[in-house]
């Protein structure tokens, strides 16, 4: 499966890197992060409660960062296991842009599913990612800065996600997603 | 973690210690040992075991165990009385309404339902309800025709 | 007619258990003490086990053992054997890989076993599977024929080269390649027959309860032939001779030809069983069933069909590749060669056919039988092929099958394709299902759809099936490794009711009417005095179970045999009472009568003197009053109909309504036409399951994408229409019911009916293919790409 988006927020570049490299901060951001430990200065690893349609398991994730180019662009490489539930595995090329006095991120994903994930949700992670993508935005970028509100971010992220997404199963959190955002 | 589960199952008093993820089916069948309410999937999506519950039939695989507290719970066992087949039974029976017989406690639950809330439908409505329940052998037209034939019976008894 | 007895629609016997509940599935019974087992099965399609820790498993409260495919690769189990091996052209016997029942070091396909947690709870040992730790390498797979044929393609097995088990062939290659050369015509055809799941009601489940004070086993499955398994499992997997072992299949729910083979989960738990010295139970979630049950169909075929200026069939030239799955299931090599190749000639007179036929592995579950098992193939192929022809030519579609239909008078037919069909009448056939479709007024419906904006579109098609196969020996010289015969024992029980012992198995065919049926006409019991038991080796002498429709044609007729030696020795122990010849006693209606004479006895009495023969003829005469036969037919019985389909598509939307179908099916003669008539509905069903809305889905990387019933689409009640039903009886001439089998009819000649009906109504926008299923996405997305 293959995911591109965008997403526009409100904080220079130069601060989104360092979010996104800040592990305290993205525990907080990302949807059902139970621990998230650094292994090296290129590998983390974490535990996700997730649920995707009707999978719903805690998922260890490894991640390795790639291609790193401060601050401006790196590639994450990951896989996520749950078990019977199943698993993920992918990259994704993200993109930090300045724009408009504040940062576009771009990332463009691959990644593919296995196991009763894919036999059973495969339908859903799709909107499921998309529907993770917002949720941890609209946290990161009120965490950066409390002023931008969620305004600001339904109104950047709208155009960059179909009308299916909002139709998304609520509440569901996409593994891989949650991978470029995992940075040291 | 267990909880001590009771309600009424076929008009006696039931009760059963669970686990509390146990599903209302699995109470059903393993701990109350009606096994007559079948398990045809994992997805809610085939019907083989609609019970009744306060009257009304639900799949008891889509509730857990512990939110049938107090309850009426109906199962197939408590449709016959006193040994005399209910008339959507010998609908069934008399129309080849089942093939090997897996669907057809829902199929019955679900149909006596319909039955209770339209007690003449007619047949498209009979495939509308019949939706949630799942035949791999019937083809669905004797099941229909059963239940047809089962609530005008029904309706010549009231 | 005798009342119950052949032709009569008599009401189930097993019914009344269903109805109330007290059906008695593998999953209701419970043995004392006993464990349950869940599997841990592989997320990848291809992979390396580097490592498999169970420790933590093992540990977890309730768990009682864990078992790997090391443990009982250790413990010397066998694997999972095949019992049809295939020849290539070259003579070269197909690639046969080991199947163990738990995996070793490599998982083959998303599902394949891994390992195996017993626990005190089914809870407690789903809790434990998530904690064994498997560390996969992972390896490429192949999930598609294309995928798997292609160069270079990652190996599923490293000595099948090209992914290929076997490369057969079936036919004249010579005379066809002269039959093309001469003719007028050439029509081909891109076929591609989706692969389903089966999807029986009841998941499968299985106990195995060893018995260690006896050394004795007894397995409890959800079986189409517990026989047959007895046989594989004990022979071949865990090396239990026949008898230390007991296979039970009680209430069965549902088959479909999916419960015909021996599964890993039957040896596991058996073998489980032993070691931990407990019952072991393991039923499967339907998400399980999606990744373990074999599939069917998976078909890739280009056929080319030479015709000669007024349409005379000349020649047929058929390629296909077949998709095996990751293992060789039970009979999975069987179904794209004997049981389709063998059907290609279907209902014409076509004196040339070529088919090579290359089975194929990839990374995914194993493919076996499905309701129809390879003529569903070979009918879809050929009705698709014929219906093009009609069109190319501009012969009218029914006009061009009439053309070239064996004709009554040319039986028995020898067909290019070793086939030797007895009795047939496919032109009454066709008359039948046109009158009952009322396909004259056709035009009219056309019309009508019209104006509410649907397109209405019709399509015939006519099959052929072959059912019950045979002989044995035959079978045997085409790679059967087991026979095809059936058993049955007929049990007169001292105060005259009748015990009946099938090595058939019923699993929603009403065996228990039908052959009481046989016995109430054979006998004159009373239909409530007689029992069917079956389903059970330890009370069954023997049999080879349910499937390929064979049971009325091979079973029912072992049983008249049985009911034909109990009237002869009934005629003998009646002699002696009446003091007559043998020669001279009637039996009929349950009164055996010395012929032009008043003088009988009820056959209650002769019961009774054969089991307390204190007037009984002790010298030339066994007592008691209980026969066995076993029935190996000589040919295969030749089930053929004509099956007619209207739909109407909405072409805002691509939704195809199938809004009337109807059936004229010759089945031979008739045991019980109630029973008959659901099966062809079930058929049916199933039919228009495969052509609108069923389809498997394996993603490039060998995930199943349609592994639930949220996914897979089955046919439900809101999507069908009520079906037309009739029969044209020429009955079998090779056997003494004259019955030829009617499971399976429906599922085979319906596919190419829908899509050939389909087809017609997208005529004005020259689409002239559709892929199965039809689903309102591909329909509509033709339609589009026609009108733009």
């Amino acid at each position: 499966m293959e995911i591109k988006g965008e997403y526009q927020i409100d904080a220079s570049r130069e601060a989104v890197w360092d979010a996104l490299n800040d592990p305290e901060m993205l525990k907080k951001c990302i949807p059902g992060c139970e621990s998230l430990e650094q292994i090296s200065a290129t590998e983390l690893k974490a535990k996700v409660m997730a649920a995707i349609g009707p999978v719903r398991a805690r998922f260890d994730t490894r991640l390795s960062l790639e291609n790193l180019n401060p601050p401006q662009s790196y590639t994450l490489v990951g896989e996520s296991k749950a078990g019977m539930a199943g698993f993920g595995r992918g990259s994704a090329a993200v993109r930090l842009e300045e724009s408009n006095g504040g940062t576009l991120l771009t990332y463009n994903a691959d990644f593919k599913v296995g196991g009763k994930l894919a036999q059973v949700g495969s339908r859903l992670v799709m909107g499921a990612t998309k529907k993770t993508a917002d949720d941890f935005f609209g946290t990161f970028s009120r965490e950066l800065d409390p002023g931008a509100m969620r305004m600001d971010i339904d109104e950047a992220t709208g155009g960059a996600m179909n009308s299916m997404t909002w139709k998304a199963i609520g509440a569901a959190v996409a593994l891989l997603l949650i991978w470029w955002f995992l940075l040291r | 973690m267990t909880t001590k589960v009771s309600f009424t199952l076929n008009g006696e008093a039931v009760s059963a210690e669970v686990d509390s993820r146990t599903l209302l089916v699995e109470m059903i069948r393993e701990n109350l040992g009606k096994t007559g309410t079948h398990v045809g999937c994992d997805t809610s999506q085939c019907g083989a075991c609609v019970i009744h519950l306060d009257g009304r039939s639900v799949k008891s695989c889509t509730m857990l165990a512990v939110q049938a507290e107090g309850a009426d719970v109906a199962t197939i066992e408590g449709v016959a009385t006193n040994g005399k087949l209910h008339p959507m039974q010998e609908a069934f029976r008399e129309h080849h309404g089942l093939q090997c017989g897996y669907c057809t406690p829902g199929m019955i639950m679900s149909s006596l339902d319909l039955v209770k809330q339209n007690p003449d439908p007619d047949e498209k409505q009979i495939r509308e309800w019949l939706e949630g329940n799942l035949c791999r052998c019937t083809g669905y037209q004797n099941i229909v025709r059963a239940v047809k034939a089962g609530a005008q019976a029904m309706r010549a008894d009231d | 007619m005798t009342e119950n007895g052949i032709g009569a629609a008599v009401r189930r016997k097993e019914d009344h258990r269903f109805i109330t509940g007290k059906g008695q599935y593998v999953d209701d019974i419970n043995r004392p003490n006993q464990l349950y087992a869940v599997i841990l099965r592989s997320p990848l399609a291809h992979g390396k086990i580097k490592s498999l820790e169970t420790d933590a498993a093992k540990a977890a409260p309730g768990v009682v053992a864990v078992f790997t495919g090391a443990d009982m690769a250790a413990a010397g189990v066998g694997g999972l054997p095949c019992g049809w091996g295939i020849t290539s052209s070259d003579g070269s016997p197909m690639a046969e890989p080991g199947h163990p029942p738990l995996a070793v070091d490599v998982v083959h396909h998303v599902g394949d076993q891994v390992a195996v947690v017993l626990a005190e709870t089914k809870a407690a040992a789903r809790d434990a599977v998530e904690l064994i730790e498997v560390d996969y390498d992972d390896l490429p797979a192949v999930a598609s024929l294309d995928a798997a044929g292609a160069e270079g393609a990652p190996l599923v097995w490293d000595d099948a080269p090209g992914n290929i088990c076997f490369d057969w062939e079936i036919g004249d290659a010579a005379a066809t390649d002269a039959a093309f050369a001469k003719a007028a015509q050439v029509v081909s055809i891109d076929i591609v027959n989706n692969r389903l799941i089966a999807n029986a009601m009841e998941p499968r489940a299985a106990i195995g309860d060893y018995d260690s004070g006896k050394d004795e086993y007894t397995l409890f499955t959800t079986s189409q032939n517990p026989h047959v398994i007895r046989m594989l499992m004990g022979a071949f997997v865990l090396g239990i001779p026949e008898h230390k072992l007991r296979v039970v299949s009680p209430d069965v729910g549902g088959g479909f030809g999916s419960k015909i083979f021996h599964y890993a989960e039957e040896a596991i738990v058996t073998w489980a069983s032993k070691q931990v010295d407990r019952p072991v139970k393991w039923t499967a979630d339907r998400s399980e069933s999606f990744i373990s049950d074999a599939h069917g169909r998976d078909h890739v075929s280009h056929a080319e069909l030479a015709l000669s200026e007024d349409g005379e069939f000349l020649g047929l030239r058929v390629d296909t590749r077949a998709n095996l799955g990751a293992y060789l299931s039970t009979f999975g090599p069987a179904v794209p060669t004997i049981l389709y190749a063998t059907l290609l000639a279907g209902t014409y007179k076509t004196p040339a056919i070529h088919a090579r036929v290359r089975g194929m592995f990839t990374h995914t579950v194993p493919v076996d039988a499905y309701r129809g098992a390879g003529r569903p193939e070979a009918s879809y192929l050929l009705e698709r092929l014929v219906d093009r022809a009609a069109k190319v030519t501009g012969i009218d579609p029914i006009e061009l099958r009439r053309r070239n239909f064996i004709k009554p008078d040319e039986f028995p037919y020898q067909t290019p394709v070793a086939l030797e069909y007895d009795i047939g009448d496919y032109d009454a056939a066709v008359d039948k299902a046109l009158e009952l479709a009322d396909y004259d007024n056709f035009a009219q419906r056309r019309e009508e759809s019209a104006s509410r904006g649907k397109l209405r579109g019709v399509g015939i098609a006519t099959y052929i099936e072959a059912c019950g196969i045979a002989p044995s020996n035959v079978a045997g010289a085409l790679g059967a490794r087991a026979g095809l015969y059936e058993a049955g024992t007929v049990r007169v029980n001292p105060t005259g009711s009748v015990s009946v012992f099938t090595g058939s198995h019923s699993h929603g065919q009403g065996h228990e009417t039908t052959f009481a049926q046989l016995v109430t006409e054979a006998l004159g019991v009373d239909f409530d005095n007689v029992s069917i038991v079956h389903g059970d080796t330890a009370k069954v002498p023997f049999g080879m179970g349910t499937y390929g429709s064979r049971s009325a044609a091979v079973g029912g007729v072992a049983l008249m045999n049985a009911l034909e030696k109990i009237r002869t020795k009934s005629r003998k122990i009646a002699a002696h009472l009446l003091e007559a010849s043998a020669e001279d006693i009637e039996f009929k209606d349950g009164k055996l009568t010395v012929v032009g004479t008043d003088r009988s006895v009820a056959f209650g009495d002769v019961a009774m003197a054969a089991y307390v023969p204190h007037n009984y003829p002790l010298d030339t005469l066994e007592p008691g009053l209980e026969e066995t036969a076993f029935y190996d037919p000589k040919n295969f019985t030749f089930p053929a109909g004509c099956h007619i389909c209207e739909v109407e598509i909405d072409p805002d939307t691509g939704v195809v309504d199938v809004v009337s179908f109807t059936a004229a099916d010759d089945f031979g003669r008739i045991i019980n036409p109630m029973i008959v008539e659901g099966q062809v509905h079930g058929g049916v069903t199933q039919g228009i399951g495969q052509a609108l809305y069923e389809q498997c889905v394996y993603d490039d990387s060998g995930q199943l994408l349609s592994g639930s019933m949220m996914d897979y689409c089955l046919p439900r009640a809101d999507n069908l229409p009520n079906f037309a039903v009739t029969t044209n009886v020429t009955p079998c001439t090779h056997n003494v019911l004259g019955v030829k089998g009617c499971g399976e009819a429906g599922a085979i000649g319906t596919p190419p009916a829908v899509i050939n009906a389909v087809v017609n109504a997208l005529s004005e926008y020259k689409i002239d293919d559709m892929p199965m299923p039809a689903t309102p996405e591909r329909v509509w997305q033709a339609i589009q790409s026609a009108t733009n």
